[in-house]
């Protein structure tokens, strides 16, 4: 209801003129016939006469409610250097088509009053500048803010010399996206990504490049994201729980780039929206198939794997996209680690993507996801047959798929709804002889957020996740340490152990985003978890904030957060065999503040402070006995906005410690990196080449330092003799240069591309580790790769 | 001089960059060439409250030309049913009896066999753990092989609390390094009934034949080397015993309530050249013998004579060994 409700009323006066009775001549509902007769008994009348005798008598009586009246205010600037346009000529035009001309001032603002709530539309035309429109919802009693930037009329400026003839330079909108509902969110736009040297081009490994995430060990697919253990970081795609991002070694992600629309990555005080994990959030955003009705295509080969892409629209709204992906390096790796150790070696992995999509309208679609992925690696040696503990050879499997249905729909222009439903499988096998651990489950997820904005400086965003994961655990391994039996690890005759069950985690959440002044951007939200193994309810406020500073020019913004996170113990830390009874969930509070500077139109500073409070860590035979802390500052100095040019310098200063009960001394967590530094330069030449570098200059990952001890005879072990404290020496600091050529031919509609990506251009070996003899009064380093040289080929249609 | 096609180079720089990681220069532990223990057998691995208990040690001085013959010291008491069950939570009875820096020949029994008595009173502090069956004691028995005598030395800070309390000094009263001398213990488990045999092991197989003791292995040398040091050619060594040396193992029952029995595994030594692996399992407590039971070896460049040992175990601690000489020519 947006506009004048009158209500008809007949109403009964009695002598005084008071209304004794009010009856609704013709309900008009939603209320407004309760709210008139309420109001109408309070009325009191001149009584009508009769020879001048008061009398009772009825009357009709109308009671009209009019609406507040709705504002328009905004500020009409130049593109794209923001300077305010006087004596603009603005027009807003009401929903019922009346028109209210006004002109800026010398700021640039206008404002109308006094319009009609629903949608009005702004046309707005300056001298010399090309005319804008914009349709803006606004409801009774509210203020919309608008900012129209209007473009020179002017015809743009001849090409630039590398331009060819014929080709010109594209204007295209774009819409910026609404403040984050967290301190800091990170995305790397998906042409950078593909750029970025040293990651082949991978998307997600470029995450592995932003302040916070620490060098993973080399082959580790892992995130160490604000020195938390890896995994306490969660991969979601489109809000749905995948176990891995990352094909083993990390040589590439599960997902690849160009089915990708966007990374957000939260590296703490993430929303109430993500819960079960107290470390980071990654959450991969699929984009959905072309829709200009024409078939396109991808093909790319290098020496690790091949890829393939092919998308199109269907007509009436559908579209498909189909993407696969095979590794082939075990058709010529295995040969040569076969001749060079006698070892033969079967790794591959693949990777697939199926996308239907139907577009019901502007905001409004459904979609239809299924992908998966598989990596499969076998050693078999020369004479590992009935070696104890190689016997059959190492094998490991891990694969999972997920169909997932996505709907989200914009209702109006305060509602949004977004659902995800997704099942799939989850397998892991890992085998080494005789021994083996075969887990298969079945993941059933449902996620749902409903965002209302309730007035315009308040949304409200409510939203449930549950998952319940079915599973099947087969193992057969060493049992545990019994009565008249050494310690004698792997050679313990093993345990078979076969056990069906389940994990249930429901979870909701609410969060405000309340915006009281221009600028300020507050943002309260608490969630709920329910773990049904240990049968644990925790509830998790989390708080974040930021201002603006400065209303126009560079942006600047001071922005901070606290919160409060749990992550379930994992299913094999609460297995009764392998595991312990009694546990409760880990948790953190994580503590942040920073801010953002703009400095002009291409650089933006970011700086962050954060602190996360660990305790109730689960620790082996000791329950949640563990605690600690991890603190540091992130800071990034990013080039944007240049298609020519991108790149960043981060720097990562941070000390995260743990201790595994009270009395203990708190000591460097083993996946602490003191100094993180990253710099990437990309740079277009002309004639399709692009060039690029990437430096890392990383502290050495901790280890601890083993001493000769005793022989364990019974066992024919040395046992190791630690130097404590645990993790306590580094090993020398991790440099690496690596180096990235394009070239790309555009052969319309085909284009062509070649690169060329080298890791460690200068062939430095770094230490990754140390490895002892059979004694340990023998120590030699353990290097990293050399050069990893990566010829591609890619085609785009 | 033929030109690379630029691919084959290319491939090269590949494939060293992710085999150029793997490997190492380490002397395997198989091969004997210092001051080594390589096994120790009780008569009785599971032992009874009060019963002697005689344990021999298998110890070898693989030296060249030492200037000091390798001794072997047992410390005269078990040390039993320590705080924690760790062996090293027997460390602090050591420091309490025995002064830093005094040689401690005269307080240890030398030889390469013991017999200790189990203490009657065993088990009165044996703690019955939840999910434990039995109530079970465990007494360590220590020993040193020493070229020189013994000593405690001091603690040393910064270490965990399993660093070694003993060191062995020479002729020159030099402290000598961790690699020229060894502290080692073996555990004898103490019950109020339960057993447990020792496995015996029948013989040795050479490339498929039985091996006569007394003459041993003869075998040609090493003519061609590979790239990490291993030679080309090698031959097959494997053991002969008797499926009954595996005994029913009540502790071990699957899933499906079957009782199992012990697992039957051999480490492999050698003086002269090496085996490609240290041990090979003989009998899986589940699933029966391993089919691939033999162990390769592979002979050294030049002509030798020396050692070969096999080491049986069952994995609840029977031990037995056999050690045949090896002629290479």
């Amino acid at each position: 209801v947006r506009g004048k409700v009158t209500v008809n009323l007949v109403l009964e006066v009695d002598s005084t003129g008071a209304v004794k009775n009010a009856t609704i001549d013709k309900p008009v509902g939603h209320g407004f016939d309760e709210a008139a007769a309420s109001a109408a008994s309070s009325l009191v009348f001149e009584p009508a006469t009769r020879n001048g005798t008061p009398i009772a008598a009825m009357i009709r009586f109308s009671y009209t409610f009019e609406p507040p009246s709705s504002r328009v205010a905004g500020r009409v600037v130049r593109q794209p250097n923001e300077a305010p346009i006087a004596g603009a000529n603005v027009v807003v035009r009401e929903a019922n088509g009346t028109e209210h001309p006004v002109t800026t001032d010398a700021d640039g603002n206008f404002r109308v009053e006094g319009l009609v709530p629903g949608t009005v539309h702004v046309h707005v035309e300056a001298r010399g500048r090309k005319p804008e429109d914009l349709d803006e919802d606004v409801g009774p009693g509210e203020e919309a803010q608008v900012v129209l930037r209007l473009s020179s009329a002017e015809e743009p400026p001849p090409p630039p010399p590398e331009l060819k003839p014929g080709e010109v330079i594209e204007e295209v909108r774009v819409r910026g996206e609404r403040p984050p509902r967290e301190v800091t969110k990170r995305s790397i736009p998906r042409e950078e990504i593909a750029l970025i040297p040293g990651t082949n081009g991978d998307a997600l490994r470029s995450l592995q490049n932003l302040p916070g995430v620490a060098r993973p060990p080399p082959f580790g697919g892992a995130l160490v994201v604000r020195g938390s253990a890896p995994q306490d970081t969660q991969y979601f795609i489109d809000g749905t729980n995948i176990p891995l991002v990352y094909h083993f070694g990390g040589l590439s992600s599960v997902v690849p780039t160009e089915v990708l629309d966007r990374i957000d990555f939260y590296p703490g005080n993430f929303g109430a929206q993500y819960g079960r994990g107290m470390g980071g959030i990654v959450d991969v955003a699929v984009r959905g198939p072309k829709t200009d009705g024409k078939l396109h295509g991808m093909a790319q080969v290098d020496f690790i794997d091949a890829r393939v892409l092919a998308e199109r629209s269907l007509g009436k709204g559908w579209s498909f996209l189909v993407a696969g992906r095979r590794s082939y390096f075990d058709l010529w790796l295995g040969p040569i680690l076969e001749t060079a150790g006698g070892v033969s070696t079967a790794p591959r992995y693949y990777d697939y993507q199926v996308m239907l999509k139907k577009d019901f309208g502007p905001d409004h679609e459904l979609r239809f996801f299924l992908f998966g992925s598989d990596d499969r690696i076998e050693i078999f040696g020369a004479d590992f047959g009935g070696d104890f503990v190689l016997g059959g050879g190492i094998r490991a499997v891990t694969a999972f798929w997920r169909l997932q249905a996505r709907y989200a729909y914009k209702i109006n222009s305060k509602t949004r709804l977004t659902a995800v439903a997704a099942y799939g499988e989850d397998r892991l096998n890992f085998g080494f002889g005789a021994n083996y651990l075969d887990l298969t489950t079945h993941p059933l997820s449902a996620r749902a957020e409903l965002s209302h904005r309730i007035a315009r400086p308040v949304t409200a965003n409510v939203g449930f996740d549950v998952q319940n994961t079915p599973y099947d655990l087969s193992v057969r391994f060493p049992r545990p340490t019994r009565p008249g039996v050494p310690d004698s690890g792997i050679s313990q005759p093993p345990l078979t152990q076969n056990v069906s069950d389940s994990v249930y985690t429901p979870g909701a959440y609410a969060d405000l985003e309340i915006a009281p002044f221009k600028g300020t951007r507050l943002v309260p939200g608490i969630r709920a978890d329910y773990t049904k193994q240990i049968k644990n309810w925790d509830v998790s406020p989390r708080v974040v904030f930021r201002q603006d500073l400065t209303q126009s020019g560079p942006r600047t913004t001071v922005k901070g957060g606290v919160g409060m996170y749990y992550q379930p113990p994992d299913p094999a830390e609460l297995d009764p065999v392998f595991g312990q009874p009694g546990l409760k969930t880990n948790r953190a509070v994580h503590y942040a503040i920073g801010m953002e500077q703009e400095v002009g139109s291409h650089v933006e500073l970011s700086v962050e402070g954060f602190y996360k409070s660990l305790d109730r860590l689960v620790v082996q035979d000791a329950r949640n006995s563990g605690d600690g802390r991890v603190f540091g500052t992130e800071w990034l100095i990013r080039w944007k906005n240049d298609p020519k040019l991108f790149g960043w310098l981060a720097y990562t200063l941070m000390r995260s410690e743990r201790r595994e009960s009270q009395d203990e001394l708190l000591r460097l967590f083993e996946y602490d990196q003191t100094h993180i530094l990253t710099a990437i330069l990309s740079r277009a030449l002309p004639d399709g080449w692009r060039v690029g570098g990437r430096f890392r200059l990383v502290s050495g990952n901790l280890y601890t330092p083993n001493n000769p001890g005793a022989l364990d005879v019974d066992r024919a072990a040395y046992m190791p003799v630690s130097s404590f404290p645990l993790y306590g020496a580094r090993l020398g600091m991790f440099h690496q240069l690596d180096f990235r050529i394009d070239k790309t031919l555009d052969a319309k509609p085909l284009k062509l591309t070649a690169y060329l990506d080298i890791q460690n251009v200068y062939f430095h070996r770094s230490q990754e580790g140390v490895s002892y003899n059979f004694n340990y009064t023998r120590q030699e380093p353990v290097l990293g790769l050399p050069i990893l040289p990566i010829l591609g080929l890619r085609g785009d249609l | 001089v033929k030109k690379r096609p630029f691919a084959s180079i290319f491939a090269f720089a590949v494939a060293s960059s992710i085999v150029g990681g793997c490997g190492s220069d380490f002397t395997p532990k198989n091969q004997v060439n210092g001051v080594r223990i390589l096994a120790a057998r009780a008569d009785q691995s599971y032992a009874r409250p009060g019963e002697s208990v005689r344990v021999q040690v298998l110890a070898h001085d693989g030296r060249v030309a030492p200037s000091e013959p390798m001794r072997l010291f047992w410390f005269p008491v078990p040390c039993v049913n320590p705080p924690t069950g760790q062996y090293y939570a027997c460390y602090p009875a050591f420091e309490a009896l025995f002064p830093v820096g005094v040689d401690l020949t005269p307080s240890l029994v030398e030889g390469k066999e013991l017999t200790v008595t189990i203490p009657p009173n065993a088990l009165e502090s044996a703690v019955v753990r939840p999910g434990q069956g039995e109530r079970y004691a465990t007494a360590y028995v220590f020993m040193v092989a020493c070229p020189g005598h013994v000593e405690r030395v001091p603690l040393r800070g910064g270490l965990a609390p399993n660093a070694v309390p003993v060191g062995c000094v020479n002729a020159r009263g030099e402290q000598l390094p961790a690699d020229q001398f060894v502290f080692g213990y073996t555990r004898i488990f103490v019950f109020e009934e339960r057993r447990n045999a020792i496995p015996n092991l029948d013989g040795l197989t050479f490339e498929g034949k039985p091996v006569d003791p007394a003459i041993g292995l003869v075998t040609e040398r090493c003519r061609e080397e590979a790239e990490n040091d291993t030679c080309k050619r090698k031959v097959k060594l494997d053991t002969l015993f008797n499926d009954a040396a595996a005994e029913t193992d009540p502790d071990n029952v699957d899933s499906q309530g079957k009782v199992g029995r012990e697992t039957l595994y051999v480490d492999w030594f050698t003086s002269v050249g090496k085996f490609q692996t240290d041990r090979k399992i003989l009998f899986d407590g589940n699933l029966g013998r391993t089919p691939k039971s033999a162990i390769d070896f592979n002979p050294p460049l030049g002509p030798a004579k020396g050692t070969v040992w096999a080491v049986l175990h069952d994995n609840r601690g029977g031990t037995t060994w056999l050690e045949v000489p090896i002629e290479i020519r």
